[in-house]
C-alpha cells in the first residue's frame, strides 16, 4: 500500500507530516473501506516507510493472551524476549513499548484508535513518549489485530 | 479470531478523567473516529482528518469528562476548523460558591414551575385585515379596467 498518490513533474513536494503519530494512523485511514477499520491484511509495517522501526503489531486471538507479531527495531527495549512473537505480558516494563501497549484492551472495547502519551522510563532513562494504537478487523470485522507506533524524547528527571 | 476480554493484570491504575474524542459527522449522525488523551494532539487529530483523502463533511472535538458518579460530560472544543470559545472547567473542581439559578427555554426540568410564560400578542388580525384591503382593492381596479377596455371596444 502507497501513502500517497504519485508526483508528477511540477507538482510541489507533499509536506510531511510532522508527527509519527499522525503519519501512521493515515496509513490506517487510507487503508479503510467505508467507514469500517482496515483488514489485518491490508496494513503491514513496511507501509510505514521511514517508520517502520516505531511500529508494532498485536495480533489478538480468542483466549489467549496478545502478542506482538512485529515490533520495530528502535522499540525493543533491553532485555526484550528474542523468542517470534513474544506476548505483551513479557515486555519489560520498564520501556516505551510497555506504556503504550498496555492498555490495548481498550483498542477492543472502543473500536477506535487511541493516542496517549505522558511520561516514564526506557531503557532506565526518563521520557516523555506518546504513542497510538489502532484496530484491525478480520473477515468479519471483528477485530483481531492492533497497529501501533510509539516515539519519545529523553527529559531531565 | 477476536481478543478475548480478560484485562491485563498490569493494566493501569487509573483511566484518565478526561479524553479528547475526534468525531466525524458521518450520514447525519457523529460518530468517534479516535480518542486522544491530549487536547493538542486530538485538534491535529481532527485537523488531519479534514485534510485527509476521506475527509467527513465535519468533524468535532469533544472533551468527554467522567465524573465520580460514573456519568460523562461532553463539551465541544472544535469544530469543522472553527474554534467554539468554551471554556472547559476543570473536571473535579470545587466551586467556591453556589451559582446562581440561570433561566433557560427547556421545559422538561420545570414542569412545576408556577410561572406562567407571557401570551404572545396578537399580530395576525391586523394583518390579515390589511392583505384582504388589498386584495379587494386590486380586484377593483382589476375590475374597472377590464370595463373600461369593454367600452373601449364597442
Amino acid at each position: 500500500m502507497s501513502r500517497s498518490g504519485p508526483v508528477t513533474a511540477g507538482m510541489p513536494a507533499p509536506r510531511r507530516e510532522k508527527r509519527l503519530v499522525l503519519r501512521v494512523l493515515e496509513i490506517w485511514r487510507q487503508a479503510r473501506i467505508d467507514d469500517l477499520a482496515p483488514k489485518a491484511g491490508a496494513v503491514k509495517p513496511a507501509d510505514a516507510g521511514e517508520d517502520e522501526p516505531f511500529v508494532f503489531m498485536i495480533e489478538l486471538y480468542d483466549g489467549a493472551p496478545p502478542r506482538f507479531s512485529y515490533v520495530g527495531d528502535a522499540l525493543r527495549p533491553s532485555g526484550f524476549p528474542s523468542s517470534p512473537d513474544p506476548l505483551l505480558d513479557d515486555c519489560p516494563k520498564a520501556s516505551v513499548l510497555h506504556l503504550v501497549t498496555r492498555d490495548w484492551l481498550e483498542i477492543v472495547e472502543r473500536g477506535v484508535p487511541v493516542t496517549r502519551g505522558g511520561k516514564g522510563v526506557n531503557n532506565g532513562k526518563p521520557v516523555r513518549y506518546r504513542g497510538t494504537m489502532a484496530p484491525l478487523v478480520d473477515e468479519d470485522g471483528v477485530i483481531c489485530a492492533i497497529l501501533g507506533a510509539a516515539n519519545w524524547r529523553a527529559i531531565e528527571k | 479470531m477476536p481478543a478475548s476480554s480478560s484485562k491485563e493484570s498490569d493494566a493501569p491504575l487509573s483511566a484518565p478523567s478526561r479524553t479528547y474524542e475526534v468525531q466525524r459527522l458521518t450520514q447525519g449522525r457523529w460518530t468517534v473516529d479516535s480518542v486522544s488523551d491530549d487536547k493538542e494532539m486530538a485538534l491535529e487529530l481532527a485537523k488531519s482528518l479534514m485534510r485527509s483523502r476521506r475527509a467527513p463533511s465535519a468533524a468535532r472535538v469533544m472533551s468527554v469528562i467522567a465524573t465520580e458518579s460514573g456519568k460523562f460530560s461532553e463539551i465541544s472544543v472544535w469544530r469543522s476548523g472553527q474554534i467554539e470559545t468554551v471554556r472547559e472547567a476543570p473536571a473535579a473542581a470545587p466551586k467556591a460558591a453556589p451559582e446562581a439559578p440561570v433561566k433557560t427555554t427547556e421545559v422538561g426540568d420545570f414542569k412545576h414551575s408556577d410561572e406562567h410564560p407571557a401570551t404572545p400578542p396578537k399580530k395576525g388580525k391586523m394583518r390579515n385585515v390589511v392583505y384582504a384591503l388589498q386584495a379587494a382593492f386590486g380586484l377593483g381596479i382589476s375590475l374597472a379596467a377590464a370595463e373600461a377596455v369593454y367600452l373601449l371596444m364597442r
